[in-house]
């Protein structure tokens, strides 16, 4: 069967020159119906790029894109108002409108009557926790507040794909977690599709099924997102001790990496390579500090790192 | 699918919020107006088609700045990608944003026109004989199509070059002195065909058939020409220059 989604050789250069810049080049990934694939990598990456690609909005040179068989950049009737689009930044809904009358009039344009749309805005009003300023204008709304709404926008028609470009930009921790949460009840109830972008690491593990890793345009790593979190980078262990002669003398025999900081030393542990090591040192009179694993950040300059050369 | 209703209801709060400017700017546009009839009644101008001329001109301004603007605002506000992707084509919304624009401007002219009307009182009887307003009625629909036209090619070339909002005023400048509102256009001796370059100026033709009770074939002619050619010409340079700003990446660009 068809993939929903399908990019063949997708690529885009910027300019001509010595100043050309390749957003895109070779991209190819297919997306199942009712799959979330998170867009991961450093600034400049080619994310942005890819999803105006997916949404329309910019011509590949060469490659494609197929979403249901279609191809957006022709624009074709068959797949207006199956897209929910978010953009980055705060380009996606107006100011002048009250956060209510921004979703109503998105709604009309995915073609809702005036009844659903009214009582849709509500619906998503109250989901976004955004009742109570629903009728201001938008121009007096937080930054994290408008961000939601705009994400709500998206929802506000019976687009099958989703398209969030930063969702979680401005939003605060547990803001993120319920929209990772709102994904995950689109795609099981609903069967939506989504293609996240952003650099939220902790959302992206939690709303994406999968990542494609792009760096410089082009992809790097593609897998399932809980991949994330078996990274040693996100599973390493920090630990601060008293730095001793002998100390130094078993860390280097065990071949651990350890850098001198302020009263002792700091040393890194994956637990799945230093288990006895990482038993020993807990146990040791020198152990000052641990702080736990999890930490999706480091993991990211880690992938960073090592898809530098590639 | 035009999405009226869509474009109406967002319309509707521009409206509220703006009234007061709006209202504003028809007081001031009236008292420039009236003084430009009550002048060209000085030197002379056949009051009836001076009047009908400046209506014509001040409809005019509206719809041929107003589909640029559309474009200017969206790039500016950052929504043109948002809205782009939002169901309708790109053709389909502006189509939809100038139908409501339509209604806002000739509401505005038929204002206008009544506030004038009061103080003035110039001739209508000519227009609304049996005999003329068939044609006077044609004339008036082909110019909004005109008019219209020449805004999709306003917007085509905004879309592609952000300095057209600039060039906006030459061309309503240029239909208020050359298209025979202000002075014949026989006036302009070898230039006179460049006059018939400008939709307005079979507009005025037709008021001026109808005062003068000859036949309004040759200047509906004119205007059928020119609609058909601005809407052949402005579709095809929108959808062209759309092309042309994804391809190069800068269809969001303000
Ligand atoms: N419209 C454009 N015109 C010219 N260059 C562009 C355009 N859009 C993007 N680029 C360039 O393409 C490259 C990829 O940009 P893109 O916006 O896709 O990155 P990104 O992965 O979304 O980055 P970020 O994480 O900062 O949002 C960058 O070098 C950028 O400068
Ligand atoms: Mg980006």
């Amino acid at each position: 069967m068809m993939p929903f989604i399908e990019t063949r050789s997708l690529t885009k250069v910027f300019g001509s020159g010595p100043g050309a810049v390749t957003a895109n080049s070779g991209i190819s990934f297919s997306l199942e119906r009712g799959g979330a694939l998170g867009l991961l990598g450093p600034n400049g990456a080619g994310k942005t790029t890819l999803i105006k690609q997916l949404a329309g909005l910019l011509r590949p040179d060469s490659g494609r894109v197929l979403i249901d068989g279609l191809d957006p950049a022709q624009d074709p009737p068959g797949l207006r108002g199956r897209l929910g689009l978010l953009l980055e930044g705060m380009r996606n809904v107006y100011p002048y409108l009250t956060g209510r009358a921004n979703l109503v009039y998105f709604g009309y344009l995915a073609g809702l009557g005036r009844d659903e749309a009214a009582r849709r805005a509500a619906e998503l009003l109250e989901r976004f926790g955004l009742s109570a300023a629903a009728d201001k204008y938008v121009m007096a709304y937080s930054s994290g507040m408008n961000r939601k709404l705009a994400v709500a926008t998206c929802l506000m028609g019976r687009a099958e794909l989703i398209v969030l470009d930063e969702p979680t930009a401005g939003l605060d921790p547990a803001s993120a977690d319920d929209l990772a949460g709102l994904v995950g009840e689109l795609r099981s109830e609903g069967g939506r599709t989504f293609i996240l972008a952003g650099h939220d690491m902790r959302f992206m593990a939690r709303a994406a099924g999968e990542v494609l890793w792009l760096k410089e345009g082009r992809a790097r790593l593609h897998g399932r997102a809980e991949a994330l979190t078996a990274l040693p980078a996100y599973r390493a262990v920090k630990l601060s001790l008293r730095g001793s002669a002998p100390l130094r003398a078993r860390l280097s025999a065990a071949g651990a990496e350890f850098a001198e900081e302020e009263g002792g030393l700091s040393v890194r542990l994956d637990p799945s390579a230093g288990g006895a090591l990482l038993a020993e040192l807990l146990a040791s009179a020198d152990l000052l500090s641990v702080s736990g694993g999890g930490d999706l950040e480091e993991a990211f300059r880690e992938i960073s790192r090592d898809t530098a050369q590639g | 699918m035009i999405p009226l209703r869509a474009e109406a209801y967002k319309f509707g709060w521009e409206l509220r919020r703006y009234a007061f400017n709006y209202s504003a700017g028809l007081a001031a546009e009236a008292v420039f107006m009236g003084g430009l009839y009550f002048s060209f009644s000085l030197l002379g101008r056949p009051a009836g088609t001076a009047f009908v001329g400046l209506l014509l001109w001040f409809f005019a301004r509206g719809a041929m700045s107003d589909a640029s603007n559309i474009i200017s605002e969206e790039r500016h506000l950052g929504t043109f990608e948002r809205v782009s992707a939002a169901g309708p084509s790109l053709t389909e919304l502006m189509a939809a944003r100038l139908a409501v624009n339509f209604a806002f401007e000739s509401s505005r002219t038929l204002l206008l026109a009544a506030a004038l009307a009061a103080v003035f009182a110039p001739p209508f009887a000519p227009l609304l004989a049996p005999a003329a307003l068939p044609g006077a009625l044609a004339a008036a629909a082909l110019t909004v199509a005109c008019l219209y036209g020449w805004g999709f090619m306003a917007a085509a070339l905004q879309v592609r070059w952000k300095k057209t909002g600039a060039l906006v005023p030459l061309a309503e400048y240029a239909m208020l002195v050359f298209s025979g509102i202000i002075f014949d256009t026989s006036l302009l001796g070898g230039l006179e065909p460049l006059a018939l370059l400008l939709p307005l100026t079979w507009s005025v033709r037709a008021a001026e058939a109808a005062y003068s009770g000859a036949s309004a074939g040759p200047a509906l002619a004119g205007l059928a020409a020119h609609a058909a050619l601005a809407w052949a010409a402005g579709l095809a340079l929108f959808r062209a220059s759309v092309r042309a700003t994804k391809r190069s990446g800068e269809y969001g660009f303000y």
